[in-house]
């Protein structure tokens, strides 16, 4: 008797046991794939890099930072850099490659940075990999622009012209280069940094992170001309209207819009050293055609 | 300097190709809620309506200027040739025989119209207009200084613009919610369709309305059975107190055998058509002996002869009634 209570016992515990995995959810979640053009989805992430480990990276990066060297802050290498510029406008790109090229070889990163501007261009020097080569120069260097760019090219990554992979897309990657620039202070990456954690791309969603970040960014970007208040496409406006965004549509209370501003205080205690202002890391041009170079 | 308009054409692309892998991805990985059996024809129908369905939403999508449409408004055009061949007399075109195939069939040609979807885009007078726009947005814009910015960043100044815009809807979360609840409305009008024919204890000779969509938008049944008076009426059926009765095809409504494959198939393959809120929508009286009616056929041949003439006659006005259901319901999309 006792022995088939046991038996029993244990068929209904066996049972059980069976009638709960069965109740488990179905994982119905999306498994990797790779359409034929090579492209990942949307918030496929290939890498996950612990964020203490990026924001070292992005302390050793700003740690470099006095030793830059950059042809604006020089005055012959900027008026050969300027003068590169224009020819480049102009379309006379043989001498436009020949002044890049010397002047980044001397390890002027916003040159080589520009060199890499350069060769993606679709013109007959395009040469993809010659790009890459000076971007990760300057990225090694420190500069956080060149960084930043690094990290959205992995968005849909680079190939070359027979189609290999050169750079793989990495969403992951893309996320990690663009918030080691936005640690240093650039106004462009901690902008994108915020969309990336609306939007969850590359990271986990997080609507505080995301607001401190448009926060940081707001602070170090000039507002637009008066003749442009309006426009959508200025990072000001862009940002600005996608914080109201964040407590419109998509339900920031008071107290995380409080939460996040505080965050944004303490990460600038933090971050003494941060680029301050966007114009510290602005393409020449751009400061020129803001009459901002002295 | 103005951001070049092959970039802004790159942008504008690179987010309809992940529209495309993000949409199709779900679709693929979508499943069906419990259905009352595994009959395929269910299975295959619910897709089959699905197609359907996403092709009429995306021809009121370009009527219309939703910017929370799920899909890409100036992609509608070639989904729209897909629906309008479809939807054009149906018996023509659509191959209610192929209901009961596998359904994945019926998913990759879904898939297939996303595809067209995206390929066809371009092709819009709406889309080059967007890219115009989007070119005067981002001219002399001095963020954007000189030929030393790089591609990237002008794309991904493109395509910021463009996700929190909404015109094109890359979001995973929020493509899932659409597609997922578009899908769960479909198969529950199929289930609903199901049941309402497959109820215990009812019968198989039911009456289905001739218009249906009225019918649903007035509050009257879909499908009934209904006692009437004898002596009038268009078929002679049992009912369970063994008397022969005659009774009256309700007014408006239409015969439908629930036994006959096809005639069932039609009806599964035109559930997107209606918006039914509740399974208990569709009654039926019960009490309607289909036992009694097969085993007196042996004895009473009189009585199989009047039911056979009157599934002859039933089958011929069920035709009449698919094909005025569609010219109903065409009437209704054009207005659109």
């Amino acid at each position: 008797m006792q022995f088939n209570l046991l038996r029993i016992t244990y068929a209904l515990s066996l049972a059980l046991a069976l009638f709960i995995s069965a109740c488990q959810p179905q994982n119905n979640e999306d498994t990797e794939q790779h359409s034929t053009k090579g492209y990942v989805y949307y918030h496929e992430v290939k890498t996950t890099t612990p964020l203490s480990e990026l924001k070292a990276k992005a302390q050793a990066s700003l740690a470099k930072r006095s030793q830059l060297k950059l042809a604006r802050n020089e005055t012959q290498a900027r008026q050969q850099y300027l003068q590169a510029l224009d020819l480049w406008e102009a379309k006379h790109l043989e001498e436009t490659e020949a002044i890049l090229r010397r002047l980044a070889e001397q390890d002027y990163v916003d040159v080589q940075f520009d060199l890499y501007s350069f060769y993606s261009n679709k013109n007959e020097y395009k040469n993809v990999q010659e790009a890459l080569l000076w971007l990760e120069r300057a990225l090694e260097s420190g500069y956080p622009r060149a960084q930043y760019n690094y990290g959205l090219a992995h968005g849909w990554g680079i190939s070359s012209e027979a189609g290999e992979w050169l750079l793989p897309q990495d969403w992951g990657k893309m996320a990690d280069w663009v918030l080691i620039a936005a640690e240093q202070g650039d106004a462009s990456a901690q902008s994108t940094l915020g969309f990336f954690y609306i939007r969850g791309e590359g990271l986990e969603r997080n609507l505080i992170e995301a607001y401190k970040w448009l926060e940081l960014s707001n602070e170090r970007t000039s507002p637009p001309p008066a003749q442009f208040a309006n426009n959508p496409t200025f990072r000001l406006n862009k940002n600005t209207s996608m914080q109201q965004q964040l407590i419109d549509k998509h339900g920031m209370t008071p107290e995380q819009v409080t939460e996040a501003k505080q965050l944004a205080i303490q990460w600038e205690a933090n971050n003494p050293d941060a680029y301050q202002h966007e114009n510290e890391l602005l393409p020449i041009q751009s400061l020129r055609d803001r009459g901002l170079l002295k | 300097m103005a951001i070049e308009r092959g970039i802004i054409d790159r942008a504008v692309q690179q987010e309809i190709v992940l529209w495309r892998e993000t949409t199709n991805r779900i679709i693929s990985n979508s499943k069906l809620p419990p259905l009352p059996n595994d009959d395929p024809i269910l299975k295959s129908a619910i897709w089959f309506n699905f197609g359907l369905d996403a092709g009429k939403n995306l021809s009121l999508a370009i009527s219309t200027a939703a910017s929370r449409a799920a899909l890409p408004i100036w992609a509608a055009f070639k989904a729209q040739e897909l629906y309008s061949k479809y939807y054009k007399h149906g018996q023509d075109v659509i191959d209610y025989n192929r209901l009961g195939n596998t359904y994945d069939s019926f998913k990759s040609e879904l898939q297939n119209m996303v595809n067209h979807a995206e390929r066809a885009f371009f092709l819009q007078k709406k889309t080059i207009a967007t890219i115009d726009h989007l070119e005067q947005l981002f001219s002399k814009n001095q963020n954007f200084g000189g030929p030393n910015t790089t591609n990237h960043e002008k794309l991904f100044a493109v395509r910021d613009l463009l996700k929190e815009s909404g015109i094109v809807q890359t979001n995973p979360d929020a493509l899932k919610k659409i597609i997922r609840g578009n899908l769960k409305q479909v198969a529950n009008n199929i289930i609903a369709i199901y049941q309402g024919t497959h109820r215990a204890g009812g019968t198989n000779l039911l009456y289905i309305a001739n218009d249906i969509p009225a019918a649903v938008s007035k509050g009257m049944p879909f499908i009934k059975t209904q006692r009437a008076a004898s002596g009038r009426g268009h078929h002679t059926s049992a009912s369970c107190s063994n008397r022969v009765v005659t009774r009256a095809t309700p007014k408006g409504y239409s015969l439908l055998d629930t036994r006959d494959p096809q005639a069932m198939k039609k009806l599964y393959a035109n559930a997107y058509r209606f918006n039914i809120k509740h399974k208990d929508f569709l009654w039926l009286e019960p009490c309607y002996d289909t036992t009694y009616v097969r085993s007196n056929t042996m004895g009473q041949p009189q009585v199989l002869t009047d039911i056979l003439q009157s599934a002859r006659s039933a089958n011929a006005k069920l035709t009449e009634t698919y094909h005025q259901l569609y010219r109903s319901t065409q009437a209704t999309a054009h207005a659109i």
